[in-house]
C-alpha cells in the first residue's frame, strides 16, 4: 500500500528535472541569505528537510559545511546526490526523521513545513535531531499582498481535488511562528527576502509552474491542457514586453535557537497577528 | 449583504470575518470589496473580472456553482467564502 509520504513524493518527482533547474533556484536569494546570516559553515552540520534537488546544501557545502538532505521524492534526491556527491541524502518523511538526536549544528526547512501532513510533530522533529545551541530556520512565502505568485497558487489550487490543500495555509506567516512558539522556542522575527520568479519565455515559466507536486496533482485530477491554459493565464499579467515573465515575490525566514526554552509561551497559542510581519529587512 | 471570510481573505480584510457590502450583484459586490481592500482584487477577480474558481461561495447557506458576476443579491444575504490554495 503506498503511503502519503510515497504518494507526495512520487508527485514531486514527475518532473524532477525541471523543479531542479528551472523553480528550486527561485529561492536562492532566500538561501544566500540565510547563509549569510547564519555563517561560517565551515566544519558544521546542516540538515535540510525537503531538500528537494539539494540547491541550499550544494551551497552550503561549498562553504564547507557537512550536508545532509531528507526529501520524500527519490527523483529529486538522486538528483541532489549527483550535484553534491559528498552530502548524505534519504528519502523519506520530514515528520518521521531517520536520523538520531541533537545531531545537527542548524536544521531548515524552506517551503515545505506547510507540506507535512502534520506540521507540529515535524517541528519536533527538528528541534529533536538539532544540538542544543543549535539553530532551527524556517522560510515560507510572503502574504499574499507582496507575492505575485498568489494568482497562480490559487488558480492551480482550483485545479486539484477536494481536500489537497496543506496542512498549514502557505499564505500564513503566523502559522509556523506559532508552531516553533508552542514547541517551546523564541522565533526570531521574520527576515523578507525578495525572490522573484523569472521565466526567460512561457515554455520555461510553464516547466517551472507545473513542476511542482501540487501541479502534477492538479494535473492528474483536471488534465495537463487545462492546467497549462490557466497557469498561462495565471500569470499573463506579468509578462513582459520581451515574451519573458517576471513575478515578483517575498519570501520570509526565522530562526530559533534549540535550548533557548519559551516557557511563557510554550502551552499558549501565540497571538493573532495582521498579514504583515512585525519587522521586516530589506535584503 | 454580508460577506464571511476565514483564512487568506480574512487576513486580506485585516482580520474581520464579516465585512458589510451594498450591492445588487455578485460582480458590483466584489468591485466593492476590491475597492475597499485594493489587496483583495488580484485574489478575488482573474483576468476578465470573474470570481476565481478557487473560491467556492455558499449564499445564505447554500452552494453556488460557477457563480457569475450577475447574480443578484440582496441586503438580507450573507455569502461565505471558502478558497482553496495550492502550496508552493
Amino acid at each position: 500500500m503506498t503511503t502519503a509520504v510515497e504518494r507526495q513524493g512520487a508527485l514531486w518527482g514527475a518532473h524532477a528535472t525541471d523543479w531542479a533547474e528551472v523553480q528550486q533556484p527561485t529561492v536562492r536569494p532566500a538561501f544566500y541569505a540565510v547563509l549569510d546570516a547564519l555563517g561560517p559553515w565551515r566544519g558544521r552540520t546542516l540538515l535540510d528537510i525537503g531538500c528537494g534537488a539539494g540547491d541550499f546544501l550544494g551551497l552550503a557545502g561549498e562553504l564547507g559545511a557537512t550536508v545532509t538532505g531528507l526529501d520524500a521524492s527519490a527523483a529529486l534526491i538522486d538528483i541532489a546526490r549527483t550535484r553534491c556527491p559528498a552530502g548524505t541524502f534519504r528519502v523519506g518523511d520530514m515528520q518521521h526523521l531517520p536520523l538520531r538526536d541533537d545531531g545537527f549544528d542548524v536544521v531548515t526547512a524552506f517551503n515545505s513545513l506547510h507540506f507535512a501532513k502534520d506540521p507540529a510533530p515535524t517541528v519536533a522533529e527538528m528541534i529533536r535531531v538539532t544540538r542544543p545551541g543549535g539553530t532551527v530556520v524556517v522560510a515560507t512565502w510572503g502574504p499574499p499582498c507582496e507575492c505575485d505568485a498568489i494568482v497562480y497558487l490559487l488558480d492551480l489550487g482550483s485545479l486539484m481535488p477536494p481536500g489537497s490543500q496543506t496542512a498549514l495555509d502557505p499564505t500564513d506567516l503566523n502559522a509556523p511562528r506559532s508552531l516553533l512558539a508552542q514547541a517551546g522556542l523564541i522565533p526570531s522575527a521574520w527576515h523578507e527576502v525578495h525572490c522573484p520568479w523569472e521565466y526567460p519565455d512561457l515554455d520555461t515559466a510553464l516547466r517551472g509552474l507545473l513542476s511542482t507536486g501540487p501541479a502534477a496533482q492538479a494535473v492528474h485530477h483536471s488534465g495537463l491542457d487545462l492546467v497549462a491554459d490557466t497557469v498561462t493565464a495565471s500569470i499573463a499579467p506579468y509578462r513582459q514586453d520581451d515574451g519573458s515573465y517576471l513575478l515578483s515575490n517575498s519570501c520570509y525566514y526565522l530562526t530559533a535557537i534549540t535550548g533557548e526554552k519559551n516557557t511563557a509561551n510554550a502551552a499558549a497559542p501565540v497571538p493573532h497577528e495582521s498579514d504583515r510581519p512585525l519587522r521586516r529587512e530589506h535584503r | 449583504m454580508q460577506f464571511e471570510f476565514n483564512g487568506m481573505l480574512m487576513r486580506t480584510v485585516g482580520n474581520q470575518h464579516t465585512v458589510a457590502v451594498e450591492a445588487d450583484t455578485l460582480g458590483d459586490a466584489l468591485a466593492e470589496l476590491a475597492s475597499q481592500f485594493p489587496h483583495m482584487k488580484r485574489i478575488l477577480l482573474d483576468n476578465s473580472g470573474q470570481l476565481r474558481q478557487a473560491h467556492r461561495i455558499l449564499l445564505n447557506g447554500e452552494f453556488v456553482t460557477r457563480p457569475g458576476n450577475g447574480l443578484p443579491l440582496s441586503a438580507q444575504d450573507r455569502v461565505e467564502f471558502f478558497t482553496a490554495i495550492a502550496g508552493g
